[in-house]
């Protein structure tokens, strides 16, 4: 091919329509704001839209990331949806489809809103002691489309009792201890003058809020499940929820465990059967999030142990957390009709 | 709360037994570092755990103490706190006055966790008590 050749063929692709499609024109609002800038002048344009409280940041980020989403849209790349107040990072129309199915049965069936204003909120309200430019930084994040999976996975675990279905389960009275689930791009490390954003944390619970917040940091992070990343999503975000769900059975599992003394004190009695990982032993809470994690996404583990660790040590197989858990769960559905069994003077029709 | 504890802090073991007859003991644990340890629960005298190596009270421990505001119990204790990480939660600070012998578990207003022991230094109570829970992460 001649060098003429080339370029001639480079340039039809450039020109082939079919393959990034022009970009459609600005929204209405910016259009005016665009005409009127070449008219008056960035400064007069400035001056008017302060007065109007227009976000001239927001109109004009949201254009680019409309065309940029669009083009990649159409080009077949990953490119990030908005549904509701989400963004959602998708690889095709149907795949955005699904991500606004996951998030509509998450409220519909499990009274959870997707809300990612809500964890970054959350975040702000219970490190009120970080400091104020720490805080200010702390922010939204694009769900992966794998994660909204791993959430509505991890959810299901707890479909008995969460929304509608609480109601006739055995914890009918409680307050459903979560009602939000977030994507924030970062923690913060801890609630003093010293705290920072966290580069580590995969995952938290805020009582107060109702909420727990997946983060940034955990997109990759396969830390139980080697190579296993939607497990490992699944796995953290079971673990977040069972902090909310499962904190009523915390005194129960305690007793039935023996490993502690209390929610912060290990018991130190010799033969006790230890928690399933070293990060279930930093405290009962700890404890038991980590083996709900593995009776749901890996029950064997939990039973088993990691196939190194010695009893009463970390890692260990945990035959009594899993029986407990079993028990737990299992009592959640209330039988089917739950009346009395007649005895033989009134069974007679 | 802290005055119940520094009257109960230099009691022996057998001190204790002998003021609490239900006390219940178990020999052979652990707190923390410490250990091995008997561990004994005298509801009467204190809402929690005293441990003692031999006859020596070495931890006065109570957990999760009821009315207990922290803020209250710092401005007690005064200035001088070091601050370490809780085994108790993410957001949870350990406060300790090694000098006072006394450290306490804050997270969100409420104490976590009460310990009382022999006054001691930083040092000495990083190395042969306090254990680093490691870092939180989910």
């Amino acid at each position: 091919m001649t060098k003429r050749a080339k370029e001639d063929e480079l340039t039809a692709e450039r020109r082939t329509p079919e393959a990034v499609p022009a970009p459609a024109g600005p929204p209405p609002e910016l259009a005016r704001v665009l005409a009127a800038q070449r008219g008056a002048g960035n400064a007069m344009v400035s001056r008017a839209l302060i007065k109007q409280r227009t976000g001239v940041r927001q109109i004009h980020g949201d254009w680019i990331g409309d065309i940029v989403n669009k083009a990649k849209k159409s080009a077949g790349m990953p490119y990030v949806a908005t549904i509701g107040s989400e963004k959602v990072q998708v690889v095709s129309a149907a795949e955005e489809a699904e991500a606004a199915r996951i998030i509509k049965d998450i409220q519909d069936k499990y009274g959870i809103e997707v809300s990612t204003s809500k964890g970054v909120q959350a975040v702000k309200d219970h490190y009120d002691k970080a400091p104020e430019d720490v805080r200010k930084k702390v922010k939204g994040a694009t769900w992966l489309f794998a994660e909204l999976v791993a959430l509505e996975r991890a959810l299901a675990h707890f479909a008995p009792i969460l929304g509608s279905r609480r109601s006739t389960s055995e914890r009918i009275g409680a307050e459903q201890e979560i009602t939000s689930a977030s994507k924030v791009d970062q923690s913060i490390t801890k609630n003093t003058a010293t705290g920072a954003l966290d580069d580590a944390t995969l995952g938290e619970f805020f009582r107060d809020s109702k909420n727990f917040a997946l983060f940034t940091p955990g997109e990759t992070s396969d830390i139980d499940f080697p190579g296993d990343v939607p497990k490992q999503l699944e796995a953290t975000t079971v673990h977040e929820i069972a902090h909310g769900l499962m904190k009523y059975a915390e005194g129960d599992f305690m007793k039935e465990t023996g490993y502690w003394t209390d929610r912060a004190t290990k018991s130190g009695t010799a033969g006790a059967e230890a928690p399933p990982t070293s990060y279930g032993d930093k405290n009962a809470s700890e404890d038991l999030s980590e083996s709900t994690m593995f009776f749901f996404v890996s029950p064997d583990r939990l039973k088993n142990g990691d196939g190194s660790a010695a009893a009463g040590t970390p890692g260990n197989p945990c035959p009594k957390r899993y029986a407990f858990l079993e028990k737990i769960v299992g009592k959640w559905k209330l039988p089917v009709g739950d009346f009395p069994t007649p005895n033989k003077d009134t069974a007679y029709a | 709360m802290l005055d119940q504890a520094y009257a109960l802090r230099g009691l022996s073991r057998d001190e204790v037994l002998s003021r609490a007859p239900d006390a219940v003991v178990e020999d052979g644990v652990r707190y923390e570092r410490l250990r091995p340890v008997a561990r004994v629960r005298a509801a009467s005298l204190w809402p929690g755990f005293f441990y003692f190596d031999g006859d020596r009270q070495v931890m006065l421990y109570a957990g999760a103490p009821e009315d207990v505001d922290p803020d209250a119990l710092a401005a007690a204790l005064g200035p001088g706190a070091h601050e370490l990480r809780s085994r108790a939660g993410k957001r949870a600070v350990l406060y300790v006055w090694p000098e006072r012998g006394v450290a306490f578990s804050e997270e969100d207003g409420a104490v976590d966790f009460l310990e009382v022991f022999a006054p001691t230094t930083l040092a000495d109570y990083s190395e042969r008590i306090y254990e680093d829970p490691g870092q939180f992460i989910r």
